[in-house]
């Protein structure tokens, strides 16, 4: 198999699922938005390679809502070789935003999302600094 | 290499289960370049020059498949027959969209040519008032492409250059492989046809606007 033709046509496949917010790369890509950070900047916070974004980008994203969240989460991070931490902290950040908070009213679970944010203990997860983790903190020299 | 019966077959039940969040990603690795190269060297679609529309056909028939399993029966076919079809099928219809929007990129560049002609002789009888408003136009143009590399573009796309090469030197990105320069260069000229789209528009307009003037006046 022609490694870097697969790499390509799985970057491009990763590109065209950021419009389907059943992907992990809707939710990469509005984070990236939100911060407006590249590829390599994203794969520094989530302490990977860019070769390793696509990958994670095709899995199916976790819902909060699900019991199943954490499982999810680890397990993605697993397959995908990133920083499980950071991989949930993403997905809090960007499920507070409009555009998956439409997606998730239409699936139903809008206001179970709202409520699991409202009673959620800070200490379930990492997510005390959820809203200060600017990806500028995160760069460091070892790890871009 | 062809994923196996028994691997179909897993990743199908991974993906009817809904609770194996990595079950897509697998099933998208194992398939892509198998699918893609399976249609490529289809006679059907062995003469298309765009190969990326056949990545597109292909990537968006496994994000459908992942995302609705439920749409292939094991019964009626195999997994990658059934993948191949679908596949066909989007890609087909991938053609037919891409004809239409060259079709309709072709009326646009016909339209806006026109408009020019038409402006350059309603004034033919005056060189200087047909040079100023040339000139005109063209600002008109230019003030909606400040960027300097859309205005190395806008002349080969008005004059409806085909080939990709040609925009590959202004972007500088010889570098990439062949699809990457394809979709890369389709999103300029997507947005920059947009651009002359809406300014088309607006050229319509104030031609309209400057007839009537010029009548009642």
């Amino acid at each position: 198999m022609n490694e870097l033709h697969n790499s390509v046509m799985m970057k491009r496949a990763a590109e065209r699922a950021t419009k389907r917010t059943f992907f992990v790369a809707a939710a990469l890509s509005a984070y990236q938005e939100l911060e407006k950070i590249s590829d390599i900047e994203l794969a520094a916070y989530l302490r990977c390679s860019e070769e390793q974004l696509p990958k994670l980008a095709l899995c199916r994203k976790p819902e909060r809502a699900s019991t199943t969240f954490q499982a999810d989460v680890r397990k993605i991070a697993a397959y995908a070789g990133v920083d499980q931490r950071q991989f949930a902290k993403l997905l809090r950040v960007v499920e507070s935003l409009p555009i998956f908070q439409t997606a998730l009213s239409a699936s139903g679970s809008g206001l179970l999302v709202a409520a699991c944010d409202r009673h959620e203990p800070k200490s379930d997860g990492d997510d005390h600094d959820d809203h200060d983790v600017g990806v500028s903190k995160q760069k460091e020299p070892d790890e871009v | 290499m062809q994923p196996t019966e028994e691997f179909a077959e897993i990743i199908h039940s991974r993906l009817l289960k809904r609770d194996d969040p990595t079950a897509s990603a697998e099933l998208i690795g194992a398939y892509l370049e198998l699918l893609f190269n399976r249609l490529e060297r289809n006679p059907q679609f062995s003469q298309l020059s765009d190969k990326t529309l056949v990545s597109d056909a292909v990537t968006d028939t496994l994000l459908d498949y992942a995302e609705n399993p439920e749409r292939f029966d094991p019964k009626k076919s195999s997994l990658i027959t059934y993948l191949t079809m679908a596949a066909k099928g989007d890609l087909l219809n991938l053609i037919n969209k891409e004809q239409r929007r060259l079709q309709r990129e072709k009326e646009l560049v016909a339209q806006f040519k026109a408009n020019r002609n038409t402006l350059q002789e309603d004034s033919t009888q005056d060189a200087l008032q047909e040079n100023h408003t040339y000139q005109k136009l063209m600002e008109q143009v230019l003030s909606e492409f400040p960027d300097a590399l859309d205005r190395q573009l806008l002349p080969l796309i008005l004059d409806r250059e085909r080939k990709t090469a040609a925009y590959v030197e202004i972007l500088g990105i010889q570098h990439k492989s062949q699809m990457e320069q394809t979709r890369i260069v389709k999103q300029h000229k997507d947005r920059i046809n947009k651009r002359l789209q809406r300014l088309g528009v607006k050229i319509n307009e104030r031609t309209t606007q400057q007839r009537h003037d010029e009548t009642s006046g």
